[in-house]
């Protein structure tokens, strides 16, 4: 190290170097605020902003490590969205910068000007970024823009990382410059294998590209195929946080999107009304109590065969709740929609003290979500992209456009407690019949009466005869996704997914036992196994994908009762 | 009776006053009726020859009447009747019809040996060119909702077309206008208005004199603009079939390849292919001249360009039909 540069944590200016007990507080305090966002199950943007505190703090504590923190703070975000940086990673680059101008203010005067000056110069070009490569995609020649990622991402940062004199920031530098290669490739590969040639070249890489691309693929993907697995245990790992704290999130970024998904009109599913106590709100200790509620179905295809239990819960965290004596009626009740069916609770004995007496009722349900896509070859698409690059507009439209059409919409959801979503994220699905990429169908199961989803079975997946599924994520891991055939679904199913065998694949997931809340993310791998079954023989094609959930739902009402000594 | 009186002499009052309006009007009448009845005929008393390169359309596709209809019910057939009429000046031997679906809800499927067309263009025989009616059956398949389902049905065409042009041009040999004669024409741009009888046109020419190696010599200089008027897209004339089944290359649009003569002699031209840069054709241009030049001491003189575009062309026409589902028990 060069004899006048002095790390910024040994700075006098700075206080980088100093162990004070206020710093490592707020390292607990963010810690703290991720966990309880983590427990909670908060939406990522809590998370996210708790990780930019911690990242903040940490790069007060040792800025060197600091930085690498913020660094991986920003990509872990990259990967828990799957690299969409409109949706995680552009809140993680605007936290990064600020954190970055932190520092400058904090190290940045005096003599220790030149890293301070060195990372607010790395955090403006990381910030820029897109709006850089957005105006050299338009001034250079279509094939040099295929450089461009590599040119402006790589460079500049790198040259900026060998002009820092210090020697823990280069440490940290390489360690960071290593991580961001790893998320380079796997960015790469799965775009690649999962969006197609034409979606790379939407990306912003041309479409040149694809002539110098296709050469080289077949090598690059058995290149690939180990970083690939390394980035399914990756996220395998992942989703067990995203699905916990991710779902939420990712449903409010598909409405900002796509629209808000069309929900049922009317009231659906079962409801508890008039719950209260024959006996009052006062009994002695010793006589019986009743509890009279009329149970309601609304308007529904499916007719709700309910199963009903009733609690006397003490006040009080710690006790044990006492099942009522008798219910009415014993076995499980069929309601009719529109029908008012009455349910009766009794407690010969209640000792003692004040109760939250409720009443629960618990129902299998079906819903089915169909979502439909245009679907057209990767070359007709190419040539779109092609086209829309040089007139302007984006190629979907000119695709709507050129054919009269209109878009498809979000999908739509049978009428039921709850609302099943299908998504496949993308503009339309674009099939390379030579070299089918998978396209993963998001289905969102979310709740939208009062009660809860008490055990999300398992989903029936029908796609159209072409694809095949080839992986659920979220199944029980023990059960296979099983193929089965329209005939052998229950009636219910058949009549909500007007399954034929003719047309669909249909596939049988089992779900992991997990609790529900209000909202539930499952991605369906789908693999385009005949293209020619997809494509058909005109210029595209409407590709419609249905999912059953079968699930239970539990509606719960209660009332407060006071039982005295006598 | 004295009223009858009344009325017969307030009518021939009337009568006196108009009855030399009335002759006028009758007169010009009965020219009207005259001219309009002559003007079908030439002065020799011939009929017209009929203008074969005009119109801004190649072979237009439509559905006739209310085919298909608006709804149809789950699983029910219903009928679709396309009519495909070549408005243009060119025959076409393969026209290829495709047609794009939900498969889902509706099977629709052209008859056997119906998707390959032969459709002649207009001529002096076939003045308003081939038309043909084709009889498609659909079915609509089961809906599992209770709300009906909006399903479209596409109908594309593609087929190759050619346009042939031919505007009569100054070819200015003096352009510095240094000989003492007064010129039989001058040199200006000739617009063409697009009518060809072809979905793709020359729109306009512009016309200049170049000099030549030779100082005795003058290079007639053509900057020939060429737009897509008709309603559908510009293709590349060896991708016709495979745009129609979805599977083109990337660069299949708008690929128009270009020959130009000057009364017999081909014009050389700066690109034998253009494509297309959008619909404004002002960016759509080629430059052409006669290399070998004209001879100054021949005067400003008219002569006929002959433009002839070759591309390939797809139309489409999009209907919407809902599928309503059953009653169900």
């Amino acid at each position: 190290m060069p004899a006048d540069v002095v790390p910024p944590w040994a700075s006098p200016y700075g206080g980088g170097s100093e162990k004070s007990s206020w710093k490592w507080i707020l390292v607990l305090a963010a810690l703290l605020l991720i966990g309880v966002g983590v427990y909670y199950g908060f939406p990522l943007e809590w998370i996210m902003v708790s990780g930019g505190v911690l990242v903040g703090v940490l790069f007060f504590v040792d800025a060197s490590y600091g930085f690498l923190a913020v660094a991986i703070y920003a990509h872990t975000f990259d990967a828990l969205t799957l690299f969409d940086r409109s949706r995680g990673g552009g809140t993680a680059i605007i936290l990064y910068t600020m954190v970055a101008a932190a520092a400058l203010i904090v190290y940045g005067w005096g003599n220790r000007g030149r890293n301070a000056g060195l990372f607010a110069t790395l955090s403006v070009v990381s910030f820029l970024l897109p709006a850089i490569k957005g105006v050299l995609s338009r001034i250079l020649p279509l094939t040099l823009s295929v450089y461009v990622d590599g040119v402006i991402v790589f460079a500049p940062i790198w040259v900026i990382f060998i002009l820092m004199t210090d020697q823990r920031l280069r440490q940290a530098a390489s360690l960071y410059f290593t991580f961001w290669l790893v998320i380079f490739s796997i960015n790469f590969t799965y775009v690649s294998q999962t969006q197609g040639i034409g979606d790379i070249a939407r990306l912003g890489l041309t479409a040149e590209l694809i002539d110098v691309y296709q050469p080289i693929r077949e090598v690059y993907q058995r290149t690939i195929t180990a970083i690939k697995l390394l980035w399914t245990r990756m996220m395998t790992s992942f989703k067990g946080i995203e699905e916990t704290i991710g779902t939420g999130f990712e449903t409010q970024i598909q409405e900002a999107i796509h629209g808000e998904q069309e929900k049922p009109k009317a009231f659906v599913g079962l409801d508890i009304i008039g719950i209260t106590t024959l006996e009052g709100e006062r009994i002695l200790a010793g006589e019986p109590l009743t509890l009279s509620a009329d149970v309601k179905a609304g308007v529904l295809d499916q007719e709700i065969a309910a199963n009903f239990a009733c609690n006397a819960k003490p006040d009080g965290q710690d006790k044990t709740p006492i099942k009522a004596d008798q219910i009415t009626p014993q076995e499980s009740l069929t309601v009719y929609s529109e029908w008012l069916e009455p349910v009766d609770c009794l407690f010969e004995n209640l000792p003692a003290g004040d109760y939250e007496i409720g009443l629960a009722a618990e129902y299998g349900f079906t819903t089915k979500g169909e979502f439909s896509s245009y679907a057209v070859g990767i070359n007709l698409w190419n040539a779109l992209i092609v086209r829309a690059r040089k007139e302007g507009g984006n190629a979907k439209d000119l695709f709507l456009k050129t054919q009269g059409l209109s878009p498809l919409g979000p999908s739509i959801s049978t009428a039921g407690p709850v609302l099943v979503a299908l998504d496949t994220g993308r503009d339309l699905l674009t099939i390379d019949p030579n070299n089918p990429a998978d396209i993963i169908l998001k289905v969102t199961v979310r709740n939208l009466w009062a009660g809860m989803i008490s055990d999300l079975q398992f989903l029936t997946i029908i796609v159209p005869k072409g694809f095949d599924v080839k992986d659920v994520a979220g199944k029980d891991p023990k059960e296979p996704v099983q193929q089965t055939r329209c005939g052998d679904l229950t009636q219910q199913r058949q009549v909500l997914g007007a399954c034929d065998d003719e047309k669909h694949n249909v596939f049988i997931a089992q779900l992991r036992k997990e609790a529900v809340g209000s909202i539930r993310n499952v991605r369906v791998y789908l693999s385009p196994t005949n293209p020619d079954d997809i494509l058909r023989a005109g210029l595209y094609s409407i590709q419609t994908f249905k999912v059953i959930a079968d699930y239970t739902y539990k509606v719960e009402r209660a009332t407060h009762v006071s039982v005295r000594e006598q | 009776m004295r009223q009858d009186d009344g009325a017969y002499r307030s009518c021939r009052r009337f009568v006196q006053q108009n009855i030399h309006a009335c002759v006028a009007h009758l007169i010009i009448v009965t020219a009207l009726v005259l001219i309009s009845a002559c003007s079908g005929f030439t002065s020799r008393g011939t009929p017209p020859v009929p203008q074969i390169h005009v119109g801004t359309q190649g072979i237009v596709a439509n559905f006739v009447g209310n085919t298909p209809p608006a709804q149809v019910l789950e699983e029910g057939k219903f009928d679709m009747l396309l009519e495909l009429h070549n408005q243009g000046a060119t025959d076409v031997d393969d026209a290829l019809l495709s047609i794009s679906t939900n498969p889902e809800y509706l099977d629709i499927s052209i008859p056997q040996g119906q998707s390959q067309l032969r459709l002649a263009g207009k001529s002096l025989n076939n003045p308003r060119g081939d038309k043909t009616l084709l009889s498609l059956k659909g079915f609509a398949g089961r809906v599992s909702q209770k709300t009906p389902v909006s399903v479209p049905i596409t109908t594309s065409i593609c087929y190759p077309y050619a346009t042939e042009a031919a505007p009569v041009v100054c070819i200015d040999t003096d352009p510095e206008g240094l000989k003492q004669q007064r010129k039989a024409c001058t040199a200006q741009a000739v617009s063409l208005g697009g009518s060809q009888g072809a979905p793709v046109a020359v729109t306009r020419i512009e016309v200049s004199s170049l000099p030549h190696d030779d100082p005795e010599r003058v290079i007639p200089n053509f900057k020939i603009f060429i737009g897509n008027v008709g309603n559908g897209e510009v293709i590349d004339a060896q991708q016709v079939d495979s745009y129609c089944q979805g599977r083109p290359d990337k660069d299949a649009f708008n690929i128009v390849s270009l020959k130009a003569r000057l009364q017999e002699s081909f014009l050389l031209c700066d690109k034998q292919i253009l494509k297309l840069k959008s619909q404004d054709a002002e960016e759509n241009y080629v430059q052409c001249e006669l290399p070998q030049g004209i001879e100054r001491r021949i005067a400003a003189f008219s002569a006929p360009i002959t433009i002839i575009l070759d591309y390939g062309y797809a139309f489409s026409v999009t209907r919407q039909i809902n599928v309503v589902p059953r009653e169900r028990s």
